[in-house]
């Protein structure tokens, strides 16, 4: 009865033991900073959909940022603000979003569109991360 | 022997602390690595990108052959002034070759974005004559060979006697040829992206 008694004992404890570290690592880890690289790798994907329609080169040389914008829609998580800036060599050419403190931006760099070289750098800027 | 209970509670406390502990400093670990992971492939998305466009220039110049190389050139610029932004460091090394398939010329150029100054070779065949020049950094450098349309030829490319290139180029009877050799490097935070590559195109006029 006494050796029960311990193997009983034993297998609560065995069992406890268990339960503790499935509990403690069965959530997969969630950083903030992790996240916003995903968004980021996903936007970047989602620029390079749109140039492979080349809705995106037609776009850029004709500053329609707004077209680009609606283009990205589908691709961008509903929660999050987004906008697109294009710049030339130097600076904006179009309008650019006022800073937030969590805003991120992904870049794609275009050298024109067919007969016509105009590099360009499309800026994807999202924000309002929770 | 009173205390046998109290050291099994103390016992199991201190197995729990030691349980999150380990707990927290895998998942840093893990934070970390996948992070990092993350990083490099959006470093090397971003690096195809520029090689893709910088392909691209040559497509983009099709019709205005004179222009493409210096297109190449500004673009290379424009890149490199963009990664500055970034705080990245972008080397390039270009040498575009073109012939007009009439004239028996064929220039060649090289451009040095290489972020400093370098004492670049030309080379045509295996002749005994070296060309070279003291290019600054941002900076380029044109040549001509009499050459026999038609030919294959190899261009050899080197700088500071420590890099060495061949560049093949066939050229062809009434067509005009191009071929662009491109050396890009960009300085990721975390791994440097090399690229070493020629193409060669046949150029038409509209």
């Amino acid at each position: 009865m006494k050796g029960q008694m311990y193997i009983l004992e034993a297998t609560i404890s065995i069992l406890l033991i268990l339960f503790i570290v499935v509990y403690l690592f069965q959530n997969p880890f969630n950083s903030p900073e992790y996240e916003r690289m995903n968004y980021k790798i996903k936007t970047y994907k989602a620029i390079t959909v749109l140039d492979d329609t080349g809705k995106l080169r037609k776009d850029v040389v004709n500053n329609n940022v707004s077209s680009i914008r609606d283009n990205l829609y589908p691709f961008i998580s509903k929660n999050l603000n987004y906008n697109v800036t294009i710049f030339n060599d130097t600076s904006n050419i179009t309008m650019k979003p006022s800073s937030s403190s969590d805003m991120i931006s992904v870049s794609y760099f275009l050298a024109g569109d067919f007969d016509n070289y105009l590099p360009r750098d499309v800026r994807v800027y999202l924000w309002g991360f929770e | 022997m009173k205390s046998k209970g109290q050291m099994f509670l103390i016992m199991s406390a201190v197995t729990f602390i030691v349980l999150i502990l380990l707990k927290n400093s895998i998942n840093i670990s893990d934070i970390l690595q996948n992070k990092r992971e993350l990083e490099v492939r959006f470093e090397k998305e971003y690096f195809s990108n520029i090689v893709d466009e910088m392909k691209g220039v040559v497509g983009i110049s099709f019709y205005n052959q004179d222009n493409i190389t210096n297109n190449v050139f500004d673009f290379g610029n424009f890149i490199r002034r963009k990664m500055k932004e970034r705080t990245q460091d972008f080397d390039f090394l270009y040498v575009g070759l073109v012939t007009a398939g009439i004239d028996n010329n064929m220039s060649v150029k090289v451009i040095n974005l290489l972020n400093k100054p370098i004492n670049a070779t030309l080379r045509l065949n295996s002749s005994d004559i070296v060309n070279n020049s003291e290019m600054a950094d941002a900076s380029s450098w044109e040549i001509y060979y009499i050459i026999t349309e038609g030919s294959g030829y190899v261009i050899t490319v080197g700088y500071n006697d420590t890099y060495r290139e061949n560049i093949t180029i066939n050229t062809k009877i009434n067509k005009s040829v191009y071929v662009g050799f491109f050396d890009i490097t960009l300085y990721g935070a975390k791994t440097t992206y090399k690229e070493k590559f020629q193409k060669s195109y046949i150029l038409t006029t509209r």
